[in-house]
């Protein structure tokens, strides 16, 4: 995959998911208004993991291209091209940073709404790719 | 339907905007809850603002330059506080979505619900006056604060400590925020007790609330939609701001409150100040630094 193409896709991949969010958002209203509804609540969780694998792509993407990961997310918005050369970018063995997750969504400070890190308010998921990455509370 | 109670908070300097903010918050809540204000307002002599004559509506009044600025203000404003259910804290200048208290309190139980001690925060959306008309712009993302971290940002966080906020673009499904807008805060009424801090002027006021409210252990959350507009300051036309600001009339009482505000912020974050008007002890101040990713001894910023 070239650049352009890693590019490209991290557009296709952001209007995927501006267009899954407002989805969600609407399930969630209907899954709070009426706990009960399983069909609304199984939609839910497929469309929540959807945006996590949309999430998680992108984060592989923009690390391989060069991008920090800045407050909450890997965010392009502010990114000073002079830090990047500083910040160790590596990307974790996949079984790494699969254990890591799998704990994460084990720990008690893992918000499940919204897939992140309390401590930190990072997606905990795209946070365990990062090789340098460490848990806060000592887990991994 | 459980009737609940929301005290809203507002500090305002000669803004002719205030009497239509609090009347406009009144008409668009949904009647199902009652609102009761809090208010400060400081005018110019010669021309009063008047705070509308309501039951719901305790406020208190200087004439500039006598209690400048929007620490004191708000902590006036904040002594209003009877026992309400939730706590708002709004600007002067600010219009409301019907139904806004609602919408709130929904959201603020839905983190609730998700385990986390909620405080709701976003920039507000854009209301503006074309020809004498308000207007209301669309309001459809609601962004979390982020910090701008370029070379320049840090230098100058290195400096006053002032955290360089900005708005980001939530299109990932983030629920928190690193920063608090002054403009949108909304929380349990045990926010009343986290009493503003007398001394800031303005700069400084959201990063001191952001370092106190989480380590007064609150979570900086985004609420799922954004209710509140607010008019952003016009610098090349105060008309159309319809507010005044107090450096372009009262330029050395200002410097020197700016002098003084800057020096608290420091003292509470470099004496690392647990106590009335600063931290909380429910979490450390190093523990902010490592959820907002930055550093205020090196003013690293991500």
């Amino acid at each position: 995959m070239t650049k352009k193409d890693e590019l490209n896709r991290i557009k296709e991949i952001e209007i995927q998911q501006l267009l899954l969010l407002p989805e969600v958002e609407a399930l969630r209203s209907v899954v709070n208004n009426n706990p009960k509804d399983a069909i609304a609540s199984e939609i839910l969780e497929e469309k929540i993991d959807e945006l996590s694998t949309l999430r998680k792509e992108k984060a592989l993407l923009l690390l391989n291209l060069g991008f920090q990961i800045t407050g909450i997310s890997i965010d392009e918005t502010f990114v000073d091209t002079e830090m990047w050369k500083q910040i160790d970018l590596a990307v974790a063995p996949l079984e790494t940073s699969n254990l890591r997750y799998s704990l994460c969504t084990n720990c008690p400070e893992f918000v499940t709404i919204s897939k992140q890190c309390k401590p930190l308010g990072v997606f905990a998921e795209e946070y365990s790719l990062i090789e340098s990455s460490s848990c806060p509370i000592g887990k991994w | 339907m459980v009737v609940a109670s929301i005290f809203v908070q507002v500090s305002s300097f000669q803004d002719y905007e205030l009497p239509l903010t609090i009347l406009d918050c009144i008409e668009k809540s949904s009647g199902n809850n009652i609102i009761n204000f809090g208010v400060f307002n400081c005018y110019f002599e010669n021309d009063k603002i008047e705070v509308p004559n309501l039951y719901n509506v305790k406020f208190e009044e200087s004439v500039a330059p006598n209690k400048l600025g929007v620490g004191i203000g708000r902590y006036i404003a904040n002594s209003f506080y009877n026992g309400e259910n939730y706590y708002l804290q709004i600007d002067s200048h600010s219009r409301f979505d019907q139904n806004w208290d609602e919408f709130l309190i929904s959201d603020y139980l839905y983190y609730k619900d998700a385990g986390l001690n909620p405080i709701l925060t976003t920039y507000p959306g854009i209301y503006m006056y074309e020809d004498d008309k308000e207007k209301l712009l669309s309001n459809d993302s609601t962004p979390y604060i982020g910090f701008n971290n370029s070379k320049e940002s840090q230098a100058q966080f290195l400096k006053d400590k002032i955290l360089p906020q900005a708005a980001m673009y939530n299109k990932e499904g983030n629920i928190f925020t690193k920063g608090v807008s002054g403009a949108h805060i909304f929380g349990p009424g045990d926010l009343h007790l986290i009493e503003p801090n007398k001394k800031i002027l303005h700069w400084g006021e959201e990063t001191l609330y952001s370092v106190r409210f989480y380590t007064h252990g609150y979570d900086l959350l985004v609420p799922r939609k954004n209710n509140i507009y607010h008019l952003y300051y016009n610098q090349d036309n105060e008309e159309i701001s319809r507010r005044k600001l107090p450096g372009n009339y009262f330029k050395q009482e200002t410097e020197s409150l700016l002098v003084e505000s800057l020096a608290e912020l420091a003292r509470v974050i470099d004496n690392n100040v647990i106590g009335d008007q600063a931290l909380g002890s429910k979490r450390t101040l190093d523990e902010y630094q490592r959820y907002a990713n930055i550093d205020f001894k090196t003013g690293r910023i991500g």
